[in-house]
C-alpha cells in the first residue's frame, strides 16, 4: 500500500510540472497584465511603470520569468504578491484554514444529510416519503448555488434574525467555538448543496442495487431483522460507489467555494484566488493554482486508498 | 415665561455652537460604526496604499498637514492655517510654501509629532527604494527645510498650483519609527503596514485580512472628537450580501450602493439615504487617430446630439445621475462652468452636421463618404450592465442618423490594460474619476497622447485630441497658484471643450450612501477624498 501511495506521488510530480507550465503561459498571453490597473491614474507616469515592472521582474523574457518561479518554487518560495508584498505562501496559509473549515463543515453537513435520505430513499422507494426526497433532492440540483446562498440570507438572517447573514466571526470578539458555528452554517449549507442533492441520488441507487443481490436475501433468510440486514449488509456495500464519487467531487469545491466565499463575505482561498484573477497577480494565482492542482491529485488519491479500505476484495501493489 | 425661553435658547445656542468652539479631544467616545466595503485594504501605510477603501481607513488612522472638506475647500490639519498668497504662506512668484504645524500633536505611541516627521516624509516618498506608486507633485520640490520645529519651508522647482493637494488626505508618517526601517522594507508587507501608528483620531487595533480592520478612538486625539469608540471597515465582497447586512444592521453604513438597489434601500427602516453628487463621469473616447472619421469635429458633435443622455439618465440609471453639460470638470469642482449647457438631443441636428461634413446616404442607408460607410466599433468593460444598455441606445440611435455602429466588449482587464492603453478602439464607453484639482492636463494636452505602437503610458490623452490653445491654457493654469486666475482659464478650457468635444461626455455620477439614520455629521465627499475626512466627527445620537 505505501509503495503503491509513493508511486502514485511520484507519477504527480510532471503532472504538476504541465499544469504550472501550462498555466504560467496561458496567464502571461492574457491581455492586461498586472500593471493595467495603474494605467488609468493619471498620477502614475511611464517612468512609474518601467520602475515596478522592473522590481517585480515584469520586464525580462517569459521563459526567464518561468524558470526563476520554478527555481523559487523547488526552494520552498511561492514568490511576493504584486498587490500586497506579502509571501504568496503566508497569504495562502492565511486563507487555507478558512476554506478548509468551510469545506470541512459542508461536507459533514452534506453527507449528514444525503447518506440517511438516500437510505430511507431507497428502503422506502415509490413510497409518498422517497417522492418528497426525490423532489427535495432534484430542487438542490436544479437551484443556482448564489441564488440560494441569498435566499438563506433573506431568510434566516433578514427574517428570523436567527443567524448573521455573513462574516466569520463577531467583529472584536475572542475566539469562540458557538461564534464560529453560528457564522458557519449558512455558507456550509451553500456550498454543500449540489454535493449533498447528488450523493442522495447515488446513495439511494446504490442501495437499491446493494438491497437487490443475492446476500441480502441469504441474511433475510437467516432470519435476521430487517434492520440489520439495511445497516450492517446492505449500508456498507452501497457505500463503496458513493465513496468514489465523493472524492472525485471535493476538489470542485474549490471553485464552489469562489462564489459561496464571495456571497458568505468568507476569506478563504476561493477569494483571494478570485481577487488575483482580476488584478493579474500572478504570483498569488500561481500558487493557489499549483495548491489546487495538488488537492485534486491527493483528493483522489485518498478516495482510492479509502476504497480499498471499505471494499476487502480491492488491493493496491 | 418669555425669559426663560430666551435663556433656553441662548443655552441651545450656546451648547449648539460649543462643538465649534472646542477643539479639545473627546474624552468619552461611546458606540461602534461599521463601514462596509466590497474590497480588502491591501496595506495600511499611507504612502504605498492606492485604493480608495484604503483612503477611507487610513483618514482614521493619518493625517496631513491639510484636509480636503465635501465642498472641495482646504482645511488645516497639522498645519495651523492654509497657506494662500494673502497669508504669505505662498510667495508671489508661487515657489515657496510655508507651513506652521501645530505643537499640541501626538503621534499614536506618545511621541510628540514636528517637522522632522513632515521632511523624512517627503524624503521616503522620493527614495527610489520605497516602492510609491506615484510621486507627482512631490518631484516638484527643490528643497525643504525646517527652521524650527513647527515650521517647514517647501521651496519648487517650478510653479505648481495643485500643491497643496499633495499635502492633504492621510499621509504624514512618524520619522522615529519608520527611520530605523532599512528603505527597501518599507513596503505593503512590511511591519508598519500592518501596524500603523499615526495621528489621526482613531488607533489601529486589528486586521483581519480578509475579514475586517478595527479602529479604537485616540483620546489624545489634538482636534475635536473622536465621538465614536470603534469604527470598524467590513469586507463584504458581493454587493448583495451588503445590502442584506445593511438591512440586518450588521454594517452601518453603506457607500455607494448600485443604482439599481435604490428602490430597496427606500423600504429599509431606520437609516438615511443620501444622494451626493460624485467627481466621476461617464464619457464616449473617440479614437481619433486610428479611425480618422471621428477626427473631424463635425461627426463628434453629431454623435453628441443624437444621443438621448436625458433618457439614459432618467431609464438606465433610474435617475442617479445628471447630464453632463460637456465638459469634465464636474460640478463639485469650484473650477466648474455653470454657462455651459448639455447638446440637447436633436437627430436633425446630427443629420445636418454629417451633410455638411459630406456624409451622404448610401443605398442600405447607412452614410457613406468617398465610397467609405460611417462605420464604427463601440467598446466598453464586459460585465457593466449599465454601459452595454447605453451601447445598445447607441446602435439604435446613431443607426436613425445613418451611423453604423458594432459593438465588441472585453474582460475589464483587457480593456483598461490593453485594449484603451494601446490605443486599439474606435469608441470607448467609461468614465473617469476627476482628482479634487480641476487640473486635467493628462487627458486633453497633446504631449500626453500615448504612443499606441510602444504602448508607451505616458498619458490618458486616449482620444488623440492636439489644440495648441488647450496646451497653452493647461500650462498657464498649473503654473500659476491665484485661484482666481485659474478659474478664468479653466471656464474658457471648458469652452473650448464644449465645441470641440474630445470625449463625447455622457453624465456625472451620482453616489448612493446608506447609512444608519442615528449617525451624525456623515458627509461624503464625491471626490478620491473619500468619505471619511471628517470621521472625527461621527457621532451616535443618543
Amino acid at each position: 500500500m505505501a509503495r503503491y501511495i509513493l508511486r502514485r506521488l511520484l507519477q504527480a510530480i510532471p503532472l504538476l510540472l504541465l499544469v504550472s507550465i501550462i498555466s504560467f503561459f496561458i496567464m502571461q498571453l492574457t491581455p492586461g497584465g498586472p500593471m493595467a490597473m495603474y494605467l488609468m491614474n493619471p498620477k502614475v507616469t511611464a517612468a512609474d511603470i518601467a520602475r515596478l515592472e522592473h522590481l517585480y521582474g515584469l520586464d525580462q523574457p517569459i521563459y526567464v520569468q518561468y524558470f526563476k518561479w520554478l527555481w523559487a518554487l523547488l526552494h520552498g518560495n511561492l514568490g511576493f504578491s504584486y498587490k500586497t508584498g506579502q509571501p504568496v505562501l503566508a497569504m495562502i496559509l492565511s486563507r487555507l484554514p478558512n476554506t478548509l473549515e468551510l469545506m470541512i463543515a459542508a461536507f459533514i453537513l452534506a453527507v449528514a444529510v444525503a447518506i440517511p435520505a438516500g437510505i430511507f430513499s431507497a428502503v422506502r422507494r415509490y413510497t409518498f416519503g422517497d417522492h418528497v426526497v426525490t423532489v427535495f433532492t432534484f430542487m438542490g440540483v436544479a437551484i443556482p448555488s448564489f441564488w440560494f446562498g441569498l435566499m438563506l440570507q433573506l431568510l434566516f438572517s433578514v427574517q428570523l434574525g436567527w443567524l448573521p447573514s455573513a462574516g466569520m466571526m463577531t467583529i472584536g470578539a475572542p475566539f469562540s467555538l458557538l461564534d464560529r458555528i453560528r457564522h458557519l452554517i449558512l455558507p456550509a449549507f451553500m456550498l454543500g448543496l449540489l454535493s449533498m442533492a447528488g450523493w442522495t441520488r447515488y446513495m439511494r441507487s446504490s442501495m437499491l442495487d446493494a438491497l437487490s443481490e443475492d446476500y441480502i436475501r441469504t441474511a433475510r433468510a437467516k432470519g435476521l431483522a430487517e434492520r440489520v440486514v439495511h445497516w450492517k449488509h446492505a449500508v456498507k456495500n452501497a457505500l463503496i460507489p458513493v465513496i468514489t464519487i465523493m472524492g472525485l467531487e471535493i476538489p470542485s469545491w474549490f471553485a464552489g467555494a469562489v462564489i459561496t466565499e464571495t456571497v458568505f463575505a468568507w476569506p478563504g482561498m476561493g477569494r483571494l484566488y478570485w481577487d488575483s484573477v482580476g488584478s493579474r497577480d500572478y504570483p498569488v494565482l500561481m500558487g493557489a493554482l499549483m495548491l489546487t492542482t495538488f488537492m485534486v491529485v491527493v483528493g483522489n488519491l485518498v478516495a482510492d486508498v479509502l476504497y480499498g479500505i471499505v471494499d476487502p476484495r480491492i488491493r493496491y501493489d | 415665561m418669555k425669559r426663560l425661553t430666551a435663556i433656553a435658547f441662548v443655552i441651545a445656542l450656546l451648547v449648539l455652537a460649543l462643538p465649534a468652539v472646542s477643539l479639545a479631544a473627546n474624552p468619552h467616545p461611546s458606540g461602534r460604526i461599521v463601514v462596509g466595503m466590497l474590497g480588502d485594504a491591501e496595506t495600511l501605510n499611507p504612502l504605498l496604499s492606492e485604493n480608495q477603501n484604503e483612503q477611507d481607513i487610513l483618514n482614521g488612522i493619518f493625517d496631513n498637514l491639510l484636509k480636503v472638506d465635501d465642498h472641495g475647500n482646504f482645511l488645516p490639519d497639522l498645519a495651523t492655517q492654509v497657506p494662500t498668497i494673502q497669508n504669505g504662506g505662498i510667495s508671489k512668484d508661487g515657489l515657496v510654501y510655508t507651513f506652521h504645524l501645530r505643537k499640541d500633536v501626538k503621534w499614536h505611541d506618545g511621541q510628540p509629532f514636528t517637522a522632522k516627521d513632515v521632511i523624512f516624509t517627503w524624503k521616503t516618498i522620493m527614495n527610489p527604494k520605497v516602492p510609491v506608486v506615484s510621486r507627482s507633485g512631490f518631484d516638484k520640490i527643490a528643497q525643504m527645510t525646517a527652521p524650527d520645529p513647527y515650521t517647514v519651508i517647501m521651496r519648487l522647482k517650478e510653479p505648481f498650483a495643485p500643491f497643496l493637494l499633495n499635502w492633504s488626505g492621510p499621509g504624514i508618517v512618524p520619522e522615529h519609527i519608520l527611520a530605523k526601517v532599512p528603505a527597501d522594507q518599507i513596503t505593503k508587507a512590511g511591519a508598519f503596514s500592518h501596524h500603523p501608528i499615526g495621528t489621526g483620531p482613531f488607533m489601529f487595533k486589528e486586521w483581519k485580512s480578509g475579514s475586517y480592520v478595527l479602529l479604537t478612538a485616540n483620546k489624545n486625539y489634538f482636534g475635536q472628537g473622536p465621538y465614536l469608540s470603534e469604527v470598524v471597515f467590513k469586507v463584504v465582497p458581493d454587493s448583495n450580501t451588503l445590502l442584506t447586512q445593511l438591512r440586518t444592521h450588521e454594517i452601518d453604513i453603506l457607500p455607494g450602493a448600485q443604482p439599481n438597489q435604490y428602490s430597496e434601500l427606500t423600504k429599509i427602516q431606520g437609516i438615511k439615504i443620501l444622494k451626493k453628487d460624485a467627481a466621476i463621469y461617464a464619457h464616449i473616447t473617440p479614437n481619433t487617430i486610428k479611425n480618422p472619421i471621428l477626427a473631424d469635429k463635425r461627426v463628434r458633435q453629431a454623435l453628441e446630439y443624437a444621443l438621448p443622455r436625458q433618457e439614459i439618465v432618467a431609464k438606465v440609471l433610474g435617475g442617479i445621475g445628471r447630464v453632463a453639460s460637456a465638459a469634465s470638470i464636474t460640478p463639485t469642482n469650484w473650477a466648474f462652468n455653470p454657462n455651459l449647457k448639455p447638446y440637447p438631443f436633436d437627430l436633425n441636428k446630427a443629420k445636418a452636421l454629417l451633410a455638411e461634413a459630406g456624409w451622404k446616404p448610401g443605398p442600405d442607408g447607412i452614410l457613406q463618404k468617398d465610397g467609405r460607410p460611417l462605420k464604427l466599433t463601440i467598446s466598453t468593460n464586459a460585465g457593466n450592465k449599465t454601459r452595454e444598455m447605453i451601447e445598445q441606445i447607441a446602435q439604435q440611435y446613431w443607426r436613425q442618423i445613418g451611423v453604423d455602429l458594432q459593438i465588441q466588449n472585453y474582460e475589464p482587464t483587457t480593456f483598461f490594460g490593453d485594449i484603451l492603453d494601446h490605443m486599439k478602439f474606435d469608441l470607448a464607453l467609461f468614465a473617469w474619476v476627476s482628482p479634487p484639482d480641476p487640473d486635467e492636463t493628462t487627458l486633453y494636452a497633446s504631449w500626453q497622447i500615448p504612443d499606441p505602437a510602444t504602448g508607451n503610458t505616458n498619458g490618458q490623452n486616449y482620444a488623440g485630441y492636439k489644440n495648441p490653445e488647450i496646451d497653452k491654457i493647461l500650462k498657464e493654469a498649473v503654473a500659476t497658484p491665484d485661484m482666481a486666475v485659474r478659474k478664468k482659464l479653466y471656464w474658457r478650457e471648458q469652452e473650448i471643450l464644449h465645441e470641440d468635444l474630445p470625449l463625447l461626455y455622457l453624465y456625472y455620477y451620482q453616489d448612493i450612501h446608506a447609512y444608519n439614520a442615528n449617525l451624525l455629521n456623515y458627509r461624503p465627499s464625491g471626490t478620491t477624498v473619500g468619505n471619511c475626512w471628517n470621521i472625527a466627527l461621527w457621532q451616535l445620537k443618543k
